[in-house]
């Protein structure tokens, strides 16, 4: 029997139709695994926010082109916490964990403001959602979190711990701290003021500016009280809006020749320091913001890190390069969705029920440097939840970041203030 | 002694700084409100303009050309928006939302248009003037001259000059005006267009101080607001801006020198406003000094 070419291809297309109303029994029961990311993607820590989603979505991109975890894809669903700590609390508790009638995330990726992890801890306890913390206060693996929370990359205090020795050394020994009232920067006032003097340091004093978003930021009222002729060392905790005026301050008043400005790289990592208000200011940062500072053994395994979020060797976004990525601090979520991709594989975690194997998978898991633990070698502690990594000093240089030393994971501990493992789950 | 004789005087002409810079601000939305009768709320946006395109245009034409095109042009888009957003709009209420409405459109366009993150601006006049122990940046002080002259020639212009009495006139009885044959939309336009393109000096001026991000207008707004609130003239604004701005620096330093904590500026602040907002209470309940 002759067919025709419209013949050929009805049956084609009706093979094809058949094919699609068939249930296929392999994916009807497995349904996707929901990653709930708490942005903050408007507000003024939405510069950071975004490059966080961004690193989110270009883990599961990369986890389910790869096939997925245990043959199971990884779904987003992401909500914006407008940098507030109540609107990100709100937003969690509706949209991902259930609150409107929609179906409950099975993880979260915290926000990165310290004050919206705080917030929303005991909400990670009451719903037994393991929730991933990307603030960097202190407190968050300590008396702000629970057997629930865990911290993918360092806290302040493991920054201190990391970079004291070599500030110390080589910045001097009496130090004046400024810093915002915010939680992350308060955590840091308080690590360096308690270090400073258990090693016999001088705090000249301690300034403590307001966080106020409905204010100009007029610094130099609080640089005024700078004891100049005894301090050797100015720290500074700011965000990015209060960095910048911080610095164009600091720099007009001649603080950042006269004084070594230091301080941790989250307040300018999302900045574009080319501008020479940075110069001859110093950082402790994570993860070096320019390729060629990257330790040559994690140079092959940056360069693909870089590609798949996008970010370009000199730090900037490759699709626009007046942007500046916060790179110092956006690995932590993208280690985050595969610290939960490993725990699912090592227990055969299937459902929420099973979340108590996962997280016990995950307290003292250890890692080792690859695509998905770009930053190195590290380990999530099983007392406090917290990662441990090494962390670098670099120092702005004519408008670029350069690493002037490293300090190791080992010189990043400190004793844990809180064991979640007398938590019942 | 000599240290707190330095910070005294910085706080001192730091105070200036700020004050005139608030001054500025606050001069142009008093203005618009004297003669519109109607809080700008969109003032803030202006203010963020002139900031931004100070930034953006720096690196090809430099500070000082940057400066007055930018100022320009947020006068012209005042001007274009007075005659195309609020003249036809009459009720009071309706023109509060529509100015909310242009400031929150010209927020996100900027930062579609400049990114959200916060740009450094560079400061065209480096170098600084040493005093007891303390250095004051040279720009900082042009800030404060370049304020007060502009506001000096605002003084005269409204004094001396026949449009200068117009904008009076119709801030002070808008029928009589209109009756002796003031082009009274005209004023109103040009008022606008002065009054945004001081916010965006306003703006410019201060860029190379705290930077420059989409959002700036609205930091500042709330305090322009309680400044025109209280001074309740154009001139009594101005004289509230400097008086704010001089206590909160000089607080901290006297108090720190009495007692030996300073009190934060923050604090230092409220106390002010809480005070002047006193006064003002006080006086309006007095039927007397209400009317004076």
């Amino acid at each position: 029997m002759k067919r025709s070419r419209r013949d050929f291809l009805k049956g084609v297309f009706g093979a094809a139709g058949t094919l699609t109303l068939v249930p296929w029994k392999g994916f009807a029961q497995l349904p996707p695994i929901l990653i709930g990311h708490q942005a903050s993607l408007s507000g003024f820590l939405g510069s950071y926010g975004f490059w966080h989603n961004q690193a989110v979505k270009a883990a599961l991109k990369k986890i389910n082109d790869a096939g997925g975890v245990n043959g199971r894809q990884l779904s987003l669903v992401t909500v914006d916490g407008a940098s507030n700590p109540n609107t990100s609390a709100n937003v969690m508790e509706e949209s991902l964990l259930g609150g409107d009638g929609s179906t409950p995330v099975d993880f979260v990726i915290g926000s990165v403001l310290s004050e919206a992890n705080y917030a929303s801890a005991p909400l990670a306890r009451e719903s037994r959602t393991p929730y991933f913390a990307q603030g960097v206060a202190t407190d968050i693996t300590g008396s702000k979190g629970n057997r629930w929370v865990f911290k993918s990359y360092h806290t302040v205090q493991g920054a201190v711990e990391g970079g004291w020795r070599w500030a110390l050394q080589n910045l001097g020994t009496r130090w004046t701290i400024i810093h915002s009232e915010l939680a992350f920067a308060t955590s840091q006032a308080q690590a360096w003021k308690e270090k400073l003097g258990e090693v016999q340091a001088e705090v000249v004093d301690v300034i403590s500016v307001p966080f106020d978003p409905a204010s100009p930021p007029a610094l130099s009222q609080y640089l005024n009280l700078i004891d100049t002729s005894r301090t050797q060392v100015l720290f500074q905790a700011f965000t990015a809006r209060d960095s910048i005026a911080f610095m164009q301050q600091a720099s007009a008043l001649g603080l950042n020749k006269s004084l070594k400005v230091f301080g941790i790289s989250e307040g300018v990592d999302a900045l574009n320091i080319s501008s020479p208000v940075f110069d001859n200011t110093y950082y402790i940062s994570s993860y070096p913001r320019r390729s060629d500072q990257v330790p040559a053994a994690l140079q092959a395994l940056d360069q693909e890190y870089r590609q798949l979020i996008g970010i370009a060797a000199d730090g900037q976004a490759a699709s626009d390069p007046t942007k500046t990525v916060p790179i110092g601090d956006l690995y932590g979520s993208w280690q985050a969705v595969h610290l939960i991709q490993s725990a699912i594989e090592q227990t055969g975690w299937k459902s929420r029920d099973d979340h108590p194997s996962l997280i016990l998978a995950l307290e003292g898991f250890l890692y080792e440097a690859s695509l998905d633990f770009p930053q190195g070698n590290g380990f999530i502690r099983a007392n406090d939840h917290q990662a441990f990594q090494s962390h670098y000093i670099e120092h702005a240089e004519g408008g670029s970041l350069v690493v002037k030393a490293t300090s190791s994971l080992d010189e990043s501990f400190y004793v844990p203030s809180v064991d979640y493992r007398t938590e019942p789950f | 002694m000599e240290q707190l004789l330095g910070q005294f005087s910085f706080a001192l002409l730091n105070g200036f700084v700020w004050g005139w810079i608030l001054a500025l601000l606050a001069l142009g939305l008093s203005l618009i409100y004297a003669n519109l009768k109607w809080l700008n709320l969109a003032h803030g946006a202006f203010y963020m303009l002139g900031g931004m395109l100070v930034w953006k245009l720096q690196d090809s034409l430099g500070f000082w050309l940057a400066l007055p095109i930018s100022v320009l042009a947020a006068g012209a888009f005042g001007v274009i928006s007075e005659w195309l957003i609020f003249r036809p709009i009459h009720d009071p209420k309706r023109l509060l939302l529509a100015a909310i409405g242009l400031m929150l459109a010209l927020q996100e366009l900027a930062a579609i248009a400049f990114g959200r993150t916060p740009q450094s601006v560079i400061n065209p006049l480096p170098g600084a003037i040493g005093f007891l122990d303390k250095q004051f940046p040279v720009y900082w002080l042009v800030v404060a001259a370049s304020a007060a002259l502009v506001l000096t020639a605002l003084w005269i212009f409204l004094r001396r000059t026949r449009p200068g009495l117009w904008m009076r006139a119709v801030g002070q009885e808008r029928e009589l005006a209109l009756s002796l044959g003031i082009p009274v939309p005209l004023v109103y336009t040009a008022t606008f267009g002065l009054g945004t393109a001081l916010a965006a000096l306003a703006g410019g001026l201060i860029a190379p101080i705290i930077g420059v991000h989409p959002y700036m207008g609205l930091e500042i707004l709330v305090l322009a607001l309680v400044v025109v609130i209280i001074g309740r003239s154009p001139w009594g604004s101005v004289g509230i801006a400097l008086l704010i701005s001089e206590l909160e620096n000089l607080l901290p330093v006297v108090t720190q020198a009495l007692t030996g904590e300073a009190i934060s500026p923050t604090l230092a602040r409220v106390s002010i406003l809480t005070l002047l907002l006193g006064i003002l209470l006080v006086r309006a309940r007095n039927p007397e000094t209400s009317q004076s």
